[in-house]
């Protein structure tokens, strides 16, 4: 008994799934501050890449839609020697300030923007998230993983701001388990909400 | 003139005679010094496998040693398979040397995609061929076992020459399966011929073990390919095609899943096996599918670890006659799109075969080291993978066990499975380990690169160390020990983190890897 109980206190543990995600940022607090409510999906990448997010917000009953992406194009630039003859210490000096620029947690800079949307599509969209609950929503820590087995196969991570607090979801490669193991109810809500983020704001999430 | 014509007439005759016969005897000249050669090379390789074998006899047991059902094979009646050097052939090959040697038995040995009727002892003689298959280059010469299992239509065509089939070239109308086995009797690889795939794909739908629903984690074109040994004594031929026996056994040695058409047609590729080269040489059961193959630097990068990198090795021998097979691809959809470059999961339905993909757009676009890195990464979960299911039935380490294991490896993952780590997923779990254990991965990326990138001379620790951590910074082990160390940067002290972060980039951009010849 003893046995079991600690077997299934290992699974339980074994199945928060937490660490994907780059956690809560002055811009999660922003929207916590300034909006009424927000759903941000958050995009980490199987790199040193920063993750960047998709963002619906509602304020007195307006919605917008936003996306932060921490692209330098002119730190591209410096990594290509061909480009500029520069000297390696000045050169490296120079990418290490812009990358640890690039790399702070996100916040409202230069790489957060807003998404020009109709507000009938807004709309729409917003309509299309609800279907799913999102607030109602449990994620992997909350259920057994499903015993198929996938290494490296992502998380997606959705971010539930409210006045009253910041709610992160993650769900280890939610669409493989879904077809591993069907009917996941948690599962699906989060492939329906993110394809709805793909389909309304389609900004390219890869990075490689 | 008339009359001088006509008194040089008889041998004028003899002038093209004597032409012709000097041609021939040159040519004959020629074919007999091909010979010596042919001998000469024959003898030699004859001698090398002597050498590798320590002059053991070769029994039809190294094949049957896996058996996973049916009847073993009685010890008496083993049979020892002669190789018949008298009757071995050589060819030449781009850059190297091919010598086949035919499998002979007093009885009957062959291999088969269906077992034999209990009821019926005609055995079909000529449904398969088995030879030593040599392959010799400068200064390096391997070795394997290559079945020829014919399919049923190319033996019903009238003038089929089964025999005329090798390892190179194969009859216009052949199909079937040739099956590859190192010198231990471990099956390396296979590929599939003709007609002989619908033949298999028809025979697997009447079985309700094989008639199963194909889940994304096992690739569409995978199929598992029964191999049954069946072995006959005190035989009489009937005819020129079948045999009755005496005595007829039929054992099921395991199935083959062939992806695609099966292996790369070079079995050698990168994919040594009783060679006569490095210690370091380990023999695995992997299957390079197609998709790797039409990827130029996929194919660039894999084949590259695969040509004796230690640390790749290392992780590899996991697979090497363990009963778990290892399938590399290249997809164009991943579990969790669109962020993921590599992946390692495993058919769910049989779990002793796993597969390392990797994303189609990733590799494309990245250069070949750090497809190297993807693919030294995701070894490493494969190699964890096997190792827990291998010992505890399940790729989740738990405290069902009830002996602790002998692998110290295991042990340490144990250790992070039960440190019960707040927050943690199995892949999480793996990630901790490969953290501790990032040594591996820096050290293949540095052989990577000694052997490959023309620019190692510019790389220094951190850069290896930037691009073996990708990917890993978020693990635990990351944060409390190594991310706020100083490191030289440049001739100024810098944290770890930064230094990585921005190493990395650079070793991308830098490298210089030649994956077109």
């Amino acid at each position: 008994m003893k046995n079991l109980l600690v077997f299934l206190g290992l699974i339980f543990l074994m199945n928060l799934c937490l660490a994907q995600s780059r956690g809560v940022t002055p811009m999660h607090e922003f929207f916590q501050q300034y909006a009424d409510s927000t759903i941000i999906i958050e995009y980490s990448t199987q790199s040193f890449e920063p993750p960047s997010y998709k963002i619906i917000s509602k304020k007195s009953g307006i919605l917008n839609c936003f996306y932060y992406k921490a692209i330098d194009s002119g730190l591209l630039k410096l990594y290509n020697r061909k480009l500029a003859q520069i000297p390696d210490t000045l050169r490296a000096f120079l990418q290490l300030k812009k990358n640890n620029f690039r790399n702070e947690p996100a916040s409202i800079n230069i790489f957060f923007n807003i998404v020009a949307i109709n507000p009938d599509i807004t709309e729409k969209m917003w309509l299309g998230i609800s279907k799913f609950k999102p607030w109602q929503l449990l994620d992997d820590k909350s259920y057994p993983e499903c015993s198929a087995v996938v290494m490296d196969g992502g998380s997606s991570i959705m971010h539930l701001i409210t006045k009253k607090e910041i709610k992160t979801l993650v769900y280890y490669a939610p669409k493989y388990y879904e077809e591993q193991c069907p009917g996941n109810k948690n599962r699906q809500g989060i492939i329906g909400i993110e394809l709805l983020f793909s389909r309304y704001i389609p900004i390219k999430e890869s990075v490689f | 003139m008339g009359k001088a014509y006509f008194s040089f007439k008889p041998y004028l005759l003899a002038v093209p005679v004597i032409f012709l016969i000097s041609i021939l005897v040159y040519s004959c000249k020629k074919d007999q010094n091909t010979l010596l050669v042919e001998d000469k090379i024959i003898a030699e390789t004859k001698t090398w496998f002597n050498v590798q074998t320590g002059g053991l006899p070769i029994t039809a047991a190294i094949f049957a040693k896996n058996i996973q059902s049916g009847n073993t094979i009685p010890t008496s009646t083993n049979q020892n398979l002669t190789l018949d050097w008298r009757n071995a052939k050589s060819y030449k090959d781009v850059g190297r040397t091919i010598v086949e040697v035919p499998m002979v038995t007093e009885g009957i040995f062959i291999f088969n995609t269906e077992a034999l009727s209990k009821k019926n002892d005609k055995v079909e003689k000529n449904k398969s061929i088995t030879r030593l298959l040599i392959s010799k280059t400068l200064g390096y010469t391997e070795a394997c076992f290559m079945t020829i299992i014919f399919g049923n239509d190319y033996l019903t065509h009238a003038g089929v020459r089964p025999e005329n089939n090798t390892y190179l070239k194969q009859e216009n109308n052949f199909e079937g399966i040739i099956l590859y086995h190192n010198l231990q009797g471990e099956y390396i690889a296979s590929k599939r011929f003709g007609k002989m795939r619908y033949e298999l794909d028809k025979q697997l739908s009447l079985s309700p073990i094989k008639n199963r629903n194909l889940s994304i984690a096992y690739p569409d074109d995978c199929k598992d390919i029964p191999v049954y040994q069946i072995m006959g004594y005190n035989c009489v031929d009937v005819g020129s095609n079948f045999t009755y026996c005496q005595s007829v056994y039929s054992n099921y040695i395991g199935s083959q899943t062939i992806c695609g058409t099966g292996h790369q047609t070079d079995p050698w590729q990168g994919n040594p096996w009783g060679n006569s080269g490095t210690s370091n040489n380990v023999n695995k059961i992997i299957v390079t599918d197609t998709s790797i193959l039409n990827s130029v630097k996929a194919k660039c990068a894999l084949l590259k670890l695969l040509n004796n990198n230690v640390k790749f090795d290392s992780l590899l021998k996991a697979f090497t006659g363990a009963g778990f097979n290892l399938t590399f691809k290249v997809k164009d959809v991943m579990a969790n799109d669109p962020l993921s470059r590599g992946e390692t999961t495993n058919n769910p339905l049989n779990k002793t075969e796993i597969y390392i993909n990797l994303r189609r757009s990733f590799v494309n676009s990245a250069p070949a080291i750090q497809i190297a890195k993807t693919l030294l990464h995701e070894a490493f979960h494969a190699n964890l993978m096997q190792k827990a299911y291998e010992v505890f039935g399940t790729y989740d380490i738990n405290n069902n066990w009830t002996k602790k294991p002998e692998n110290m490896e295991l042990n340490e993952l144990m250790d992070i499975f039960e440190s019960k780590l707040a927050g943690t997923s199995r892949a999480d779990i793996h990630h901790q380990y490969i953290a501790q254990n990032i040594g591996v991965l820096v050290s293949g990326l540095k052989e990577f690169a000694m052997k490959y990138d023309s620019n190692f001379s510019n790389y220094n620790d951190n850069h290896f160390n930037g691009l073996a951590w990708e990917g890993l910074e978020i693990t635990k082990y990351y944060k409390d020990n190594v991310k706020n160390l100083i490191v030289d940067y440049f001739g100024h002290p810098e944290t770890a983190d930064n230094a990585y972060k921005n190493l990395q980039p650079v070793i991308i951009s830098d490298s210089q890897v030649n994956c077109v010849n």
